[in-house]
């Protein structure tokens, strides 16, 4: 044995250089191999020759795999990545989803006019007190339809388990006959979300695991439902390996459903998806789970109880890991439909466009009023002819979708989350990522709590339509506040607060070459300067430096000296023009040609085409 | 009296010289390719340079632009001649700078000295042979009037 070890060690080893990586240093390597180890069988490998051939196909096949070999790693590389399928895989791999445009979020006020009891009682009639079905449809002046999110109830049950006035319902006297009221406007406020709604029908065959089916309309918010003929509901989940869902239902116990509105439900869901949002066409596909009805091992209803580590035979037990969304003991992945009729109502559509104004949204296009009392006919017609609406607040949360460069640098934060919020970076990518149809933030900025150093501080703001900003709505940041408190250590605090948004102009004064025309020249640095100042280009505390300013204004052709630069803080009502009520030294807080914001403060030239002044003289 | 080992290969010292000076060594893969025969190897060789060199040329003016494998500009790129074939003189005129310089730029070592086009259309008045017949000199081996002939089809 050791001798044949000896004599394979003796052997003589052919050299090879295992340094070549393209077509030329592949041939060239190629080349001394052969004139080294075979000068007797081929001498000739001029390019003319054949044994050149050969060699420049050897070479070529070595330059190929040389080139996947590299583009594969490259693929593999959050900042190299290139191919659409490959950084949506990254994206994916990462847990975030890719969201299309996201809708905006709105307080609408619901009124209806209910007649009293009596003439000489001026309550609203219990009878005739409706419940307005989520889904109602409503349409701003822009055309852009907002939906009612949950069920408006302007009845409750009392105690004696009679139907009473909803305690926030506001009330004001309506029509008047010959003195006495005869109705009663109630006003009751929820929340809309911008978007439109659409079921869409799929008729599938044979049990096909994993089957796919994608929906036809792009920027798809939320899956309202999805059922098959059957009456099966199927559930979107994360992923297929969780087996459960939580939901909120109403709270029936009468002693705190006053503090506690809804209660977490635990529910199971064999029939389950998962929605993937493609890149290039922001178009969703459903992903059903790998296995057959006949398949199921779990039980229908849960007890989480059940999930206990069994003791059996011994009476101690190791460390064991613990999912928090896998409570059902099930080898499935979930169910997949087969020879059924798949029904699925989705929400979609959002962006920019959707953050209409206070007052735009008056028009009920769709609207269905149950009344749990059965009044008459004609008396549900008269309620239900009185319905208006308003919103008394700007919508706010419509965003345009991520971009795939916006989604692959969230990558590296989100990666090493683990989906927690751990640091500061995890926290900002939550808020980023928040699904779209809880509104979204324009930007966002984590501080620390100089009161509290458990508690963090989290300044957000939100944008208007034509990018200006905004505060982010109260619906907004209650959203916010229920998305991370699902991500947050269980010890952190987490203050949500308002970026502080300081408007500034800008003044400048430069010398021009006599050559040129000064309008023109002034016009074309301000168009610089508005883009180096666009919203989109600042973050909160971000500086702004002024040498930069000038260098912009130094970049123009014509411009032969820069007199001065001069920002000032804009606040209140300036020439018919609102700006935000924060008043800012500027000098106080330029050090060495930097001027720094507060803490959770933000930047924004708020009427770029006004906001930037200029004046330039010529040098005769 | 001399012992030998049995590892001695059995040949005199100027034996072994004589059969290396005597023995053919290859110099490259002739063409058109064919089988080796009597031991030769897989394909048949050149064992003359001459040779080598006549098929390396042939090769070359045979060639156009774009078939060689990442040397797009390998070739005489003659056919693209072929299919615009109008006068024998505009023929010979491009066909004559395109061999030189598809020679000048991969066998420089070769000295072209004469051309020649023969174009015939006894077979095919629509298609016409052309026969180039292309003599040469290799002045680093005093290899002196060697010619060769290639054939193309006038489309």
């Amino acid at each position: 044995m050791s001798l044949i070890d000896n004599k394979q060690a003796l052997k003589p080893v052919r050299q090879r250089n295992f340094l070549a990586r393209d077509f030329d240093g592949f041939r060239r390597v190629l080349l001394d191999y052969a004139r080294q180890y075979y000068p007797d069988k081929i001498q000739d490998f001029s390019e003319a020759s054949v044994g050149g051939l050969f060699l420049d196909m050897a070479a070529y096949v070595g330059d190929n795999l040389s080139f996947y070999l590299d583009h594969l790693y490259g693929e593999m590389n959050v900042d190299t990545v290139t191919e659409t399928r490959n950084i949506e895989q990254t994206i994916r791999n990462a847990g975030i989803q890719i969201t299309g445009a996201a809708p905006a979020l709105v307080l609408v006020d619901f009124y209806i006019e209910v007649p009293t009891i009596s003439t000489t009682d001026s309550r609203p009639d219990p009878d005739l007190l409706p419940t307005i079905e989520a889904g109602c449809s409503l349409k701003a002046d822009n055309g852009v339809i907002f939906t009612l999110i949950d069920d408006i109830n302007f009845w409750q049950l009392n105690a004696s388990n009679e139907f009473e006035l909803n305690e926030d319902v506001e009330i004001t006297n309506g029509r008047t006959l010959g003195g006495v009221v005869v109705t009663k406007i109630l006003k009751k406020s929820s929340i809309c979300s911008s978007g439109e709604q659409n079921t869409e029908t799929f008729t599938v065959g044979d049990f096909v695991p994993f089957r796919r089916i994608s929906l036809n309309s792009p920027n798809v918010t939320s899956i309202v439902s999805a059922s098959d003929a059957k009456g099966n509901i199927y559930y979107e989940v994360d992923n297929l390996t969780h087996d459960v869902v939580y939901k909120n239902v109403i709270n029936v116990n009468s002693f705190d459903k006053s503090l506690v509105k809804d209660a977490l439900k635990v529910v199971p869901c064999p029939y389950r998806f998962v929605k993937q949002n493609s890149l290039s066409d922001r178009l969703s596909t459903l992903i059903f789970g790998g296995g057959t009805a006949d398949s199921l091992d779990d039980d229908a209803i849960p007890d989480p109880s059940e999930f206990a580590i069994p003791l059996r035979y011994s009476q101690t037990f190791s460390r064991k890991s613990v999912t928090p969304q896998r409570l059902l003991q099930t080898s499935t992945l979930g169910v997949a439909a087969s020879n059924t009729t798949i029904t699925v109502t989705y929400r979609y559509g959002g962006g920019l466009l959707h953050n209409v104004s206070a007052g735009s949204i008056r028009t009920v296009s769709q609207a269905v009023l149950n009344f749990p009392k059965n009044p008459s006919p004609v008396l549900q017609v008269q309620v239900r002819n009185g319905l208006e609406v308003y919103n008394p607040d700007q919508a706010s949360g419509g965003e345009d979708a991520l971009t795939a460069d916006e989604l692959l640098a969230l990558v590296p934060t989100l990666r090493s989350s683990q989906e927690r919020i751990v640091t500061k970076e995890d926290l900002l990518a939550r808020v980023y990522t928040m699904p779209s149809n809880f509104g979204r933030v324009f930007r966002a900025s984590v501080t620390n709590n100089p009161n509290n150093p458990l508690a963090s501080r989290l300044f957000v703001i939100s944008r208007l339509p034509d990018g200006r900003l905004i505060p982010s709505s109260d619906t907004l940041k209650i959203n916010l506040k229920r998305y991370l408190n699902s991500y947050r250590m269980i010890s952190d605090a987490i203050d949500i607060l308002d970026v502080e948004v300081i408007n500034l102009e800008i003044y400048f004064k430069i010398v021009s070459d006599p050559r040129y025309n000064k309008t023109l020249l002034l016009k074309s640095i301000i168009d610089s300067l508005q883009t180096q100042m666009d919203i989109k280009n600042f973050h909160v505390g971000q500086p702004i430096i002024k040498s930069d300013l000038v260098a912009t204004i130094y970049s123009h052709e014509g411009v032969v000296g820069v007199e001065s630069v001069t920002i000032r803080n804009l606040y209140g009502t300036v020439n018919n023009r609102q700006y935000s009520n924060s008043v800012f030294d500027v000098r106080a807080n330029t050090r060495n040609q930097i001027i720094y914001p507060p803490q959770g403060a933000m930047f924004e030239l708020r009427y770029p085409d006004v906001n930037i002044i200029g004046k330039a003289v010529s040098n005769v | 009296m001399a012992v030998y080992s049995f590892k001695s290969v059995g040949k005199t010292r100027q034996q072994s010289l004589q059969e290396l000076q005597t023995s053919k060594i290859p110099y490259g893969i002739k063409t058109p390719m064919e089988f080796g025969a009597n031991g030769e190897g897989i394909f048949a060789m050149n064992y003359d340079i001459e040779d080598q060199l006549s098929d390396n040329l042939r090769n070359l003016l045979l060639t156009n632009w774009g078939e060689r494998v990442n040397q797009y500009y390998f070739g005489a790129n003659l056919r693209p001649l072929t299919t615009e074939f109008t006068s024998q003189e505009d023929f010979d005129n491009l066909a004559i700078e395109r061999i030189r310089a598809a020679v000048g730029q991969w066998m420089p070592f070769i000295s072209l000295t004469t051309f020649e086009s023969i174009i015939d259309r006894t077979e095919n008045k629509n298609t016409a042979v052309i026969k180039i017949n292309i003599n040469y000199r290799v002045p680093v081996l005093e290899v002196a009037d060697r010619a060769i002939q290639i054939v193309l089809y006038a489309i």
